[in-house]
C-alpha cells in the first residue's frame, strides 16, 4: 500500500479535491479523537456524580431514620447547663409528695460519662414515696435510676437511691 | 466497468462488475444501430475525426447515464495492422517482426502481446497485435475531450477468446461485416493470428453469383487454413468456424453452413444479465474485454488452459495513458473511501457530541446538596445523642417495673422489710444475677415458697433464690431473697 501511495503521490498532490478530502479527514479524525476523550471524561464524571448522589441519598436516609429515633424518644439527654434545672424539678417532686429530704449529694465518679450521678435520701409515708418514685422525672430529661434501696423504719418508708441525669 | 465494441455496422455496450470471487456480473447491455468507424474509411483532418469519435463517448455517457467511468474499447481485428503469432527470443524480436511484416517504423505502432506460449522447452511463441498509432491517439484525444478514462483498447479476437474461458483448443473465427471481413485462427500451441479477407464481406459476396461466391468463400477458407497449418505446424482438419457475422449471410452460403460451429455460450463465471442464451455468442467480444484482470492460469480456471500458455491483456494503449487511468482509478477509489470515512466520522462526531451533552447534564440536585450539607452538620450530634440513649438503656435498673412485679406477686400475710434494686458498683460481674435483694417477713415460712413460685413465673426475673431464713425479735420469720435480671423488654 505504501509503495502504491508513493507511486501515485506526485499525481495526487496536484489534485485539490484529494487534498481537500485528506484535510477534512485529518480534521474529522482529530475532532473524533477529541470528542471521544471528552465523551469518556463525561461518562466517568456521570458515574462519579451518580455514585455521589447514591451516597448522599443513602446518608440522608440513615440521617432521617436516626432523626426519627431522636424525635420520637420521650426522654432525651439534656444540655449540661440544664442540670440545675432538672435537679430543681426532682426536688420539687419530693416536696410535692410531702416527703422528708434527708440528703442529696453529688455521687459522680471519674468513670461516669455522658451524664452526672446524684444520690438522694428521703423518708415519708409508703404511698407518698411510691408516688414520688413513679413520677421520678423532669419533663423530658433522660434520667436513669441506677440503684434503689427501700426500707420501712418506724412505719415510714426510707428511700435511698442514686440516679444519673444524661447529658449531650 | 463499461465496455464498447465498435463494429462497422453497430456498436455494442455492456456494463458489468467483476466481483471479488472472480465472477463477472453483467448489469446492462445495449446497442446502437450506428457505427463510429466510418471515419476510418474516409480519413479527414484530425480535428474532425476527434469530434466524430467524441460523439461516440458522448452517446455512451447518455446511454449508460454515467458521467465519469472507465471505458474498455474493443475494435474489430481488421483495424489492426497485425494480429500474428511467431517464435521469438526477446522483445527486440517482436519489434523486428512488426517492422519486417509491415515495412513501417516501429514508432508508427502501438502493440501488445496478449498470448505467450512455450510448448517446447527451447521454443517460445508470442501473439502480437499492432495497430496504427494514429487510430489510438484519436480515441485518446476524443475520450479526453469527453472526460472519459480509457482503460483498454483490445482487438475483438482476444476479447472473444477470453470470454470462452477455454484456451486448450483450436478455433477458427469469422468476423464478417458489410465491407470488411477477417478470419482468425487460434491454437493453444502457437497463439492467435488473423487474415483480412475483404472478399468475404457482405457487400462483395452480394455482388457475385451464388456459385461464384461459394468458390470465393471456399478459396478464402483453403488459403486461411493453409496459412494456419504453416503457422501452427500442427492442426486438426475441418475445424468449424465460429461465425461472428450477419446470420443472413451465413444462411445464404452452403460453404459457411457446412463449417458452422455450434453457437457459444458464456461460461459459468459470467452472470449473463438480460442477454439471452441464444445471443450470448454475439456479445462475447464486448464482454470478454472486461475479464482482463482474471488470471486464467490460476485457481478454478486452470482446467481450461495448458500450463505452458499465458493469456495476458491485449491492451494496446500506451503506458502513460494506462498509468493515468490507474492513477484515476486509484484517485476515485481514494475519494470514494474517504467520502465514506468522512460521513462515518461526521456521524460519529455527532453521536459523541449528543452523548457528551447527555452525560454532562447529570448533576447533583440543589435540594439534595442542601439537605446533605445540613445532615453533615447535624449527624455527629444525632449519633452522640443516640449513643447516650443507648447507654441509658444499658445502665437503667428499671426499679419501678421491678417493684410493680414484686408487689403484684406478693401474697397476703407477707410483708417487705427491705428492698435493694441495682448496685452502686456498675462494673460488678454478678450485677445482673443479684439485681434485687429483698428481705421479707411472714408468720408462716411456707408463704416464702409461694412467693418465690409466683416470682419465678415472671419473665422479668431470671432467677429467684432464698439466701437466708431467720426470725426477728417478735418471732416472725424473715427471708433474704436474691433475684436475677430477666427480660426487661417484656
Amino acid at each position: 500500500m505504501k509503495e502504491k501511495i508513493m507511486e501515485y503521490l506526485p499525481n495526487l498532490v496536484r489534485q485539490k479535491k484529494i487534498i481537500a478530502h485528506i484535510f477534512m479527514l485529518i480534521v474529522l479524525i482529530f475532532t473524533v479523537s477529541f470528542a471521544t476523550s471528552h465523551l469518556l471524561i463525561a461518562y466517568h464524571d456521570k458515574q462519579k456524580t451518580e455514585s455521589e448522589i447514591a451516597n448522599m441519598q443513602s446518608f440522608l436516609k440513615e440521617w432521617k431514620e436516626k432523626s426519627n429515633v431522636i424525635n420520637t424518644a420521650s426522654m432525651r439527654p439534656v444540655d449540661p447547663k440544664q442540670l440545675d434545672m432538672v435537679q430543681t424539678e426532682i426536688l420539687f417532686n419530693i416536696q410535692t409528695n410531702h416527703l422528708n429530704l434527708v440528703s442529696l449529694k453529688d455521687a459522680q465518679k471519674t468513670n461516669q460519662i455522658n451524664g452526672h450521678v446524684f444520690a438522694v435520701e428521703f423518708t415519708g409515708p409508703y404511698d407518698n414515696a411510691i408516688q414520688c418514685l413513679q413520677n421520678f422525672r423532669a419533663k423530658d430529661a433522660l434520667i436513669g435510676i441506677q440503684h434503689l434501696n427501700l426500707e420501712m423504719q418506724n412505719g415510714m418508708m426510707h428511700v435511698k437511691m442514686s440516679y444519673k441525669i444524661y447529658t449531650k | 466497468m463499461i465496455s464498447v465494441y465498435l463494429q462497422p455496422d453497430i456498436t455494442q455496450i455492456v456494463r458489468g462488475r467483476l466481483r471479488k470471487d472472480r465472477t463477472l456480473d453483467i448489469q446492462y447491455s445495449g446497442m446502437f444501430s450506428q457505427s463510429y468507424l466510418q471515419i476510418f474509411d474516409k480519413p479527414s483532418n484530425d480535428e474532425e475525426m476527434v469530434d466524430d469519435l467524441a460523439r461516440l463517448f458522448y452517446d455512451v455517457k447518455e446511454m449508460t447515464a454515467v458521467k465519469r467511468e472507465e471505458l474498455y474499447l474493443v475494435l474489430p481485428d481488421y483495424l489492426f495492422t497485425m494480429v500474428d503469432c511467431f517464435r521469438y527470443e526477446n522483445d527486440a524480436d517482436i519489434a523486428k517482426h512488426i517492422v519486417n511484416a509491415t515495412g513501417k517504423k516501429i514508432e508508427d505502432f502501438y502493440y501488445a502481446t496478449p498470448i505467450i506460449t512455450k510448448p517446447e522447452p527451447v521454443e517460445q511463441l508470442v501473439t502480437v497485435c499492432a495497430i496504427d498509432r494514429k487510430i489510438v491517439d484519436l480515441f485518446i484525444m476524443a475520450a479526453d475531450m469527453e472526460h472519459i478514462q480509457l482503460n483498454s483498447i483490445e482487438p475483438a479476437s482476444i476479447a472473444f477468446l477470453r470470454c470462452t474461458g477455454k484456451f486448450n483448443k483450436e478455433e477458427f473465427v469469422f468476423q464478417g461485416f458489410t465491407r470488411q471481413a477477417t478470419l482468425i485462427g487460434y491454437s493453444s500451441i502457437a497463439g492467435l493470428f488473423k487474415m483480412d479477407t475483404p472478399e468475404l464481406s457482405m457487400e462483395n459476396l452480394g455482388k457475385l453469383e451464388k456459385e461464384e461466391a461459394e468458390n470465393v468463400i471456399h478459396k478464402a477458407l483453403i488459403g486461411f487454413e493453409n496459412t494456419a497449418l504453416s503457422t501452427f505446424r500442427f492442426m486438426n482438419q475441418d475445424i468449424p468456424y465460429v461465425q461472428l457475422a450477419n446470420p443472413m449471410v451465413i444462411q445464404s452460403f452452403s460453404t459457411f453452413q457446412e463449417r458452422l460451429a455450434e453457437r457459444k455460450r458464456f461460461p459459468e463465471f459470467i452472470q449473463s444479465g438480460d442477454i439471452e442464451e441464444s445471443e450470448q455468442q454475439d456479445w462475447m467480444c464486448v464482454v470478454g474485454t472486461l475479464l482482463q484482470q482474471i488470471n486464467f492460469s490460476n485457481g478454478s480456471f486452470a482446467d481450461g488452459i495448458d500450463s505452458y500458455e499465458h493469456i495476458l491483456s491485449g491492451n494496446i494503449l500506451p503506458d502513460n495513458v494506462q498509468q493515468n487511468t490507474k492513477t484515476y482509478q486509484f484517485t476515485q477509489k481514494l475519494i470514494r473511501n474517504s467520502r465514506i470515512a468522512i460521513v462515518l466520522l461526521f456521524i460519529t462526531t455527532l453521536i459523541e457530541s449528543i452523548g457528551i451533552l447527555f452525560l454532562s447534564s447529570a448533576t447533583i440536585p440543589a435540594g439534595l446538596k442542601e439537605d446533605y450539607k445540613v445532615g453533615q452538620q447535624t449527624i455527629e450530634d444525632i449519633n452522640q445523642e443516640i449513643s447516650v440513649i443507648q447507654l441509658e438503656q444499658k445502665e437503667h435498673e428499671y426499679p419501678m417495673e421491678a417493684l410493680s412485679s414484686l408487689v403484684q406477686a406478693k401474697p397476703a400475710g407477707l410483708g417487705f422489710v427491705s428492698l435493694n434494686i441495682g448496685s452502686n458498683e456498675n462494673k460488678a460481674k454478678d450485677a445482673d444475677s443479684k439485681w434485687i435483694k429483698l428481705k421479707v417477713i411472714a408468720a408462716d415460712p411456707l408463704m416464702f415458697q409461694d412467693y418465690m413460685s409466683g416470682l419465678s413465673g415472671d419473665g422479668l426475673f431470671s432467677s429467684v433464690a432464698v439466701t437466708q431464713i431467720g426470725s426477728d425479735s417478735s418471732g416472725l420469720k424473715t427471708a433474704d431473697i436474691v433475684i436475677g435480671k430477666g427480660n426487661i423488654a417484656q
